[in-house]
């Protein structure tokens, strides 16, 4: 999140942020009120209202349990990068070793060092995962993640995963809508509470459904441009589970 | 999932959607059993097995709730305080299905929160809400009725009632045969037992309920009543095998379009004398006899010796569409029996083209004109009931033997098979028939067996002679085969000519439903018209394909409709010409409705040509030449060279 002041005035640009914050980060505190706010509304919606953290928590925690009860490794597809500390701050108090991606791993020891407590893990091991709670980003799977471990369950935890489709167009034993995007009520909320002056709406598969409902709250705002010059809202949501991973990759960079 | 005691509709909706989450078919089947094993109560058993296996009324009753995906969106959008254009249809694009978008709705919006309180609906009154549904008779009092119900609903149960108002798939993944295994599993009965059961009952409630009260052995056949229809899959043959054909056997096209099964590997195939022929069939042909497929309406004729019915593939009584085949099946003097077969239009010998008979479907009474312009028979090809003995559960051979003795004492058209080269029992006509027949070639003449090459060669040979003759293609029929219920996997196998195929360009693309939700999956395509002084446009639609592509062929379709994206509306992009499909189809019909005058039959993809531009893109005057070629040719006559067994004819009728 970026915060800018100047004698033009202040700018709130949000990146990819979330209300309440994951305790898996320090949160934020935006400013009561800016000219200008340029927000992120990835799930821009109303279908889209996220559960409250300690009932996903417990969902996260029930799936490991319910899998290692039957015998089977638990794989939580998830971004190494912010959900896949989420994942394992919530499983921590189970007490079970967890394997998480080799790319996410060195990620974990930074949040360590700032005093999250993530639990008991190791950087994946293919020999020895069996067994393990494994976490690792969806497009691992692909490429030979934990390919040699039969038994085993998968949760795709994304805000995507409230769409029932994505089970099978991933071929998931269960779908975790866990986000760390505002849900659309959220998004509203956030954007009364700074009431800028301005409002820019950026990476909405449907932006116009939000310039719909602030207008009745009686914010007037406009949708950014995406790359190709064209409103992003007329691309629809068209993406696959893949083409949206990157979408939110590319914006994970940008917010820090 | 928490215990439900009470069998409420809530905790049918939790089962189903617990049957949806699980994984593998006998886990399915188990949550679903043991959901049934709680019920008690007759009437329960019998709605619950009707809601999860045909839908809000029983498929007998021919009830439908007659109530459109837009008044449910109207509904809905009401009920959650939404805008219909504005926020429902983008959502339902997201979602890829009404149903579940009116579930999310339900549960998401401050609306629909505050404007539900949800209680116990036992499955009676369920019934009864489906019914004020249904007799509802304006849009306005069925989003009334349907409001009303949401009250008391929580949202997994809307979803799920939205379901069973379209009488089809429920989306769980669990369809009759599984509920007919979990009706075993639930009262601990032989499956078998429930299969015959619903197979005579037709009705999943009655069969239910009788396996309920171990009282399967009552389950019997009546006459008059239709027995469920036994389906074929697509024979999923490898490109080539049919020969100059030229065209791969049509995918057939069905809802959630799940693409064609790859087939498995088969060991100890021999290679094809020096042939390119690819022999990776997952079946030995020779197991199976063939049957040219008439390009016809299903039936099913019941007679008790004097009255004749007719029921149509969706079990419904057809009878006074028909009286020619009454008529003439009644001259028969036929003994009490139930035959399976295909009602065609029949001119001169002749089986006219499937439009012809079309002006004969659904209308009652038809007036003399219209039968002696469009006279419609009967070919049987299967015998289910006879000498006051169900006989579906007899293999094929044996209900072929009885069906060809009786076609041959009574006088009626049979449809005649071919053996594919396994011992020769099968192939009776071949050696019998006293038409000489030119696959007396390919069978070499004698009756041992031949080898796998011989069997593909034979289907080839009959499957071009079918075609020639105007026929749809082939279907396969399993020797040892009983008739069942539904889709028996490589028991009837159709293989079907593409009526040929066109180059178009996508015009439009719509996002899916179902499992292809929130992607672009079905399509517009247009032929060129661009030379064409009939029009100011340069493309126009011919036909919507929504399947044939792989997933991978899919995922690189929505990222290059990204970039042809010019306007939108709701669930459908606009594109730019671009992307060139090459459609097959399986026949084209007159459509004055259209702007082209013409749509394909089962169109779908047969390639995407990333090679071609849309300026070979095929035009309107190459349609318009193609339907000409159809009309003109006349199709070869059935009795020539041995489609039918023609009985009926005098010389055969003293027999």
């Amino acid at each position: 999140m970026v915060y800018i002041e100047s004698e033009l005035g202040s700018l709130l640009y949000t990146g990819d942020c979330r209300t309440p914050p994951s305790p898996a980060t320090e949160g934020f505190s935006a400013p009561s009120s800016v000219d200008t706010l340029i927000t992120e509304a990835t799930f821009s919606l109303p279908i889209y209202r996220w559960e409250p953290h300690e009932v996903l928590a417990s969902r996260v925690r029930e799936f490991a349990e319910d899998a290692l009860r039957e015998d089977r490794t638990p794989v939580f597809l998830a971004y190494n990068l912010g959900k896949a500390q989420e994942i394992m701050q919530m499983l921590a108090p189970m007490d079970h070793p967890m394997m998480i991606h080799g790319a996410g791993f060195p990620l974990c020891e930074v949040y360590e060092r700032y005093g999250f407590s993530l639990g008991r893990y190791e950087t994946y091991r293919r020999e020895s995962c069996e067994g393990k709670i494994l976490i690792a980003p969806g497009s691992a799977l692909g490429s030979g993640f934990a390919s040699n471990v039969k038994r085993k369950r998968i949760a795709y935890c994304s805000g995507w995963a409230t769409l029932e489709a994505r089970q099978s167009q991933l071929t998931v034993d269960a779908l975790i809508p866990l986000s760390d995007h505002l849900d659309f009520y959220a998004l509203l909320e956030f954007v009364e509470q700074v009431s800028p002056k301005r409002t820019i709406v950026t990476h909405s598969p449907n932006a116009d459904v939000v310039l719909h409902y602030l207008a009745e709250m009686g914010i007037h705002a406009e949708a950014g441009l995406s790359e190709n010059g064209m409103n992003e809202s007329e691309l629809g949501n068209v993406g696959l589970g893949e083409a949206e991973v990157k979408v939110s990759e590319n914006t994970k960079k940008g917010s820090g | 999932m928490e215990e439900h005691t009470s069998p409420t509709f809530f905790s049918l909706c939790t089962t189903l959607q617990q049957v949806r989450e699980t994984r593998g078919t006998s886990a399915k089947i188990s949550v679903c059993a043991a959901f049934l094993e709680r019920l008690q109560n007759v009437d329960e058993i019998r709605l619950a097995t009707e809601f999860i296996g045909e839908g809000a009324f029983p498929s007998k009753s021919g009830h439908r709730a007659a109530v459109g995906g837009r008044t449910i969106g109207l509904a809905a959008s009401e009920f959650s305080g939404i805008d219909y254009d504005l926020v429902f249809k983008p959502s339902r694009t997201a979602v890829g299905s009404t149903s579940e978008t009116v579930e999310k709705l339900m549960a998401a919006t401050p609306e629909g929160q505050k404007r539900r309180s949800p209680r116990p609906i036992p499955l009676g009154q369920m019934r009864a809400h489906f019914h004020e549904i249904r007799t509802a008779s304006t849009r306005e009092e069925k989003m009334d009725v349907l409001q009303r119900v949401w009250r008391h609903m929580q949202p997994v149960e809307s979803k799920y009632m939205i379901r069973m108002m379209g009488q089809g798939s429920l989306r769980i993944g669990f369809e009759g045969r599984s509920l007919i295994q979990a009706i075993a599993k639930a009262w601990n009965r032989d499956a078998e037992q429930v299969r015959y059961a619903h197979m005579v009952t037709g009705s999943m409630g009655e069969t239910a309920v009788m396996a309920f009260e171990d009282r399967l052995d009552e389950a019997q056949f009546r006459l008059f009543h239709p027995l469920a229809f036994m389906l074929a899959s697509p024979a999923d043959l490898p490109e080539g095998v049919l020969g100059d054909v030229g065209e791969l056997e049509g995918v057939e096209v069905t809802e959630g379009v799940e693409g064609v099964e790859v087939t498995e590997g088969l060991e100890g195939v021999e290679g094809l004398r020096g042939a390119e022929l690819p022999m990776d069939l997952p079946y030995d042909l020779r197991d199976y006899v063939a049957e040219e497929k008439f390009d016809g309406m299903r039936c099913q004729l019941h007679t008790d010796g004097q009255t004749i019915c007719l029921f149509s593939r969706d079990q419904n009584d057809v009878t006074v569409s028909f009286p020619d085949v009454c008529d003439e099946m009644q001259e028969r003097v036929l003994p009490p029996m139930v035959l399976d077969g295909e009602l065609v239009v029949f001119v001169e010998d002749r089986i006219q083209p499937f439009q012809m008979l079309q002006k004969r479907m659904g209308r009652k009474k038809p007036g003399a004109g219209t039968l002696s312009k469009f006279p419609v028979r009967f070919i049987a090809y299967d015998l289910l009931y006879h000498d006051g003995q169900p006989c579906f559960h007899r293999p094929l051979e044996e209900r072929r033997a009885m069906l060809e003795s009786l076609g041959r004492r009574h006088g009626f058209m049979v449809s005649r098979q071919y053996s594919l080269g396994g011992d020769g029992s099968a192939s009776t006509r071949i050696k019998s028939g006293r038409e000489v027949d030119r696959s007396d070639e390919v069978s070499m003449g004698r009756e041992g067996s031949v080898g796998r090459e011989g069997s593909v060669e034979m289907l080839r040979m009959l499957f071009q002679r079918a075609l020639e003759r105007g026929n749809e293609g082939l279907m396969l029929k399993k020797r040892d085969s009983v008739y069942e219920y539904g889709q028996r996997r490589r028991s009837w196998l159709k293989v079907k000519q593409p009526g040929g195929s066109l180059d178009t360009v996508m015009m439009y693309a719509h996002a899916g439903s179902g499992k292809r939700g929130g992607t672009f999956s079905d399509f517009t395509l247009g032929i060129s018209v661009r030379e064409d002084d009939r029009y100011e446009e340069e493309f126009v639609p011919i036909g919507k394909a929504y399947g044939g592509y792989t997933d991978e062929e899919l995922r690189m379709l929505n990222r290059r409709i990204k970039e042809l994206t010019v306007e939108r509306y709701g669930p459908t992009v606009g594109l730019r010409p671009g992307i060139v499909v090459e459609l097959e189809f399986d026949g084209i019909q007159i459509n004055p409705r259209t702007k082209a005058g013409y749509t394909l039959r089962f169109p779908r993809f047969r390639a995407i040509r990333w090679d071609l531009s849309p300026d070979d893109a095929d035009t309107l005057a190459d349609v318009e030449r193609l339907v000409e070629g159809k009309l003109a040719r006349t199709p070869l006559m059935q009795r020539e060279d041995g489609s039918l067994l023609r009985f009926d004819l005098a010389e055969d009728g003293d027999l």
